[in-house]
């Protein structure tokens, strides 16, 4: 078993660019699937992997948006403070950049992850608590390595993400004191510390 | 292998709430699509939805109301008042594992509040994972519960996980399925800026054209679907609707805005979960697609249908269900396995609404003006997400 788990404050550059084989992909990233992408690129480094190894990630509540809300608001204010449809309609609605989307949608760390490493075995994201990435881990059709990574973006923008990759035998064993209404990040650091002091 | 059966459901859509309505929907080829009245939409072009109905008008909820969870907890009431199943079992050994998209969030009470000034917004979200613990805790499920966000996939992922649950662990009663709405102001606003959605010029209900020569671009849909998975001797053989007999997952890991052409991931998935099914690709009988109705969906998987079906491909009937409720993103998957269910149970392959001019780039059997009667005992569904996941489930008819 083998364990990463990245910080990166609000203020840090996320060093994603090297570890991208086309740069341009960047822009398509939020701040949680750049660490994603870097997290997972320095686990799997130097070791050998099945592409087809099953991959779970999940995403933990979201403290923190960069969607760029602000500028949503201010163009569907009217005079008074309040918010206006048309106001939405005529200058919300283009004010928006359509990479904003790809921002947003929860899938995104785990779909580049697959995309950079070529990963392309069976798959989940799921959402809030480290029991659904557990329930899914231990349903995983294959008896080989696993991928399992998780995020969080924290209230003042802090951004954490980490990956393990094990294999059945090793989750069965990591599982057992887990707080599983603890959010998914919770499971890899605990992972990340039994890989230092197993 | 553990049998898995499907013994209970329970709808909310535009083309009916309750299954009775929904499969009524079906059989009449019902249109759930038109321009959108949950949010005013006057200025905002192509604003083409499929909004839930009830008694035949849209659902117009109070302002700040998460809609998709509204949706499922109606689902989740037919459920439990349709089926005697669920009682047999402690509330510790269900659980609920269901798919859904984004969180909901209300910019107008934001704006208004005054929040925004600050930048508060946590209190002006309403997350999907919330929601699930709490309808959970209403419908007294305590063994758990998984809330899956993989976008188009995610309601097919949560299915095929309860499958996958009920092999290890039979004597689970899983709920599973998928609620989502992305019809309000921002969620709306992000597909159109992608340029996703159909920029069709005539009458709403025809916006979405799964297949047609003239499709362009998929329609948001809202609305829930749950199914009761249960291992099929603890199930009373009359309530047993069909079987899941196998299902996979792969991704794509090509681009993130265009399905691989070459669907080999695509086609992978279909061809694993034929084989967990212990079948070949010669019994399936019907193939119930994505079938979003945008550009470069069809080509892919008329595709994938190449690589595993061989000369075949062109002959074995295929059908969407998206042309008459439109793309439910995070509940897509469960609310076209009912779909699926249903063609299993009357031996019939509907026509795919809005199909009319056959594309050449997509020589697939696409049923279209009347349904197909023939004998269906193996029906393959497929779902894709943008990012490039994609899922196949194996749907058999029930065989004591």
């Amino acid at each position: 078993m083998d364990a990463i788990i990245n910080s990166y404050l609000y203020s840090d550059q996320i060093p994603v660019l090297d570890f991208l084989p086309d740069r341009k992909l960047s822009k398509y990233f939020s701040r949680e699937t750049a660490a994603a992408v870097v997290t997972a690129g320095q686990l799997l480094k130097g070791k050998v992997y099945d592409q087809r190894m099953p991959l779970y990630y999940a995403t933990g509540i979201s403290e923190h948006e960069d969607y760029g809300l602000p500028s949503v608001v201010a163009a569907s204010t009217d005079r008074e403070g309040i918010f206006s449809q048309e106001q939405f309609s005529l200058n919300g609605f283009s004010d928006v950049s359509p990479l904003n989307q790809f921002r947003v949608l929860l899938n995104m760390p785990i779909c580049f992850v697959s995309i950079v490493y070529r990963l392309t075995g069976d798959n989940a994201v799921l959402y809030g608590s480290a029991a659904g990435l557990l329930a899914q881990a231990r349903c995983a059709p294959s008896n080989g390595q696993l991928l399992l990574g998780a995020g969080k973006t924290y209230q003042d923008g802090m951004v954490e993400t980490g990956f393990a990759i094990m294999n059945r035998t090793e989750l069965d064993n990591y599982i057992k004191d887990i707080a599983v209404e603890d959010e998914p990040i919770e499971l890899i650091r605990c992972w990340s510390f039994k890989k230092r002091d197993p | 292998m553990t049998r898995v059966g499907i013994t209970g459901a329970g709808v909310v859509s535009s083309i009916g709430t309750g299954c009775e309505e929904f499969f009524e929907g079906i059989e009449s080829g019902t249109r759930g699509i038109d321009r959108i009245r949950a949010f005013d939409s006057v200025a905002i072009p192509n604003a083409f939805g499929a909004e839930v109905r009830r008694w035949g008008k849209s659902v117009v909820l109070p302002r700040g109301t998460d809609r998709k969870a509204i949706f499922m907890r109606l689902a989740l009431q037919e459920l439990y008042h349709g089926s005697e199943n669920i009682n047999q079992y402690a509330p510790s050994r269900r659980r609920l594992v269901l798919g859904t998209g984004i969180d909901y969030f209300d910019l107008e009470s934001y704006i208004d509040s005054g929040d925004a000034i600050g930048g508060s917004w946590q209190s002006h979200i309403q997350r999907s994972c919330d929601a699930v613990r709490t309808l959970a805790g209403e419908f007294n499920i305590t063994g758990g519960y998984t809330v899956n966000v993989a976008a188009c996939v995610a309601s097919s992922q949560a299915i095929g996980l309860s499958y996958r649950m009920l092999q290890s662990q039979p004597d689970l009663a899983v709920i599973a399925g998928g609620f989502d709405s992305m019809i309000n102001n921002l969620h709306f606003m992000g597909f159109h800026k992608l340029g996703a959605l159909s920029q069709w010029t005539g009458h709403p209900s025809e916006a979405c054209r799964p297949f047609d020569r003239k499709r362009c671009g998929l329609v948001i849909g809202e609305g829930a679907a749950v199914l009761l998975l249960q291992e099929i001797s603890q199930a009373r053989t009359e309530n047993i609707l069909a079987e899941i007999v196998g299902y996979s997952a792969t991704m794509d890991a090509y681009q993130v805005t265009d399905p691989d052409p070459k669907a080999r991931e695509l086609s992978r998935a279909a061809n694993e979960a034929i084989a967990q099914a212990s079948i070949s690709p010669q019994d399936i009988d019907c193939v119930h697609l994505h079938g979003t109705g945008t550009v470069k969906n069809a080509p892919a998987e008329a595709k994938a249908m190449e690589i595993v079906f061989g000369p075949r491909f062109r002959d074995i009937p295929v059908f969407s269900l998206k042309g008459q409720v439109g793309h439910l993103i995070g509940a897509c998957g469960a609310i076209e396995l009912l779909a699926a269910i249903y063609c299993l149970q009357m031996q019939r392959v509907y026509p795919t609404i809005n199909y009319q001019d056959p594309d050449p780039e997509v020589p697939l059997n696409v049923v279209r003006e009347r349904p197909l009667d023939i004998p269906i005992r193996y029906i393959l569904k497929l779902n894709s997400a943008f990012g490039g996941q994609n899922t196949a489930i194996v749907l058999k008819a029930y065989e004591p």
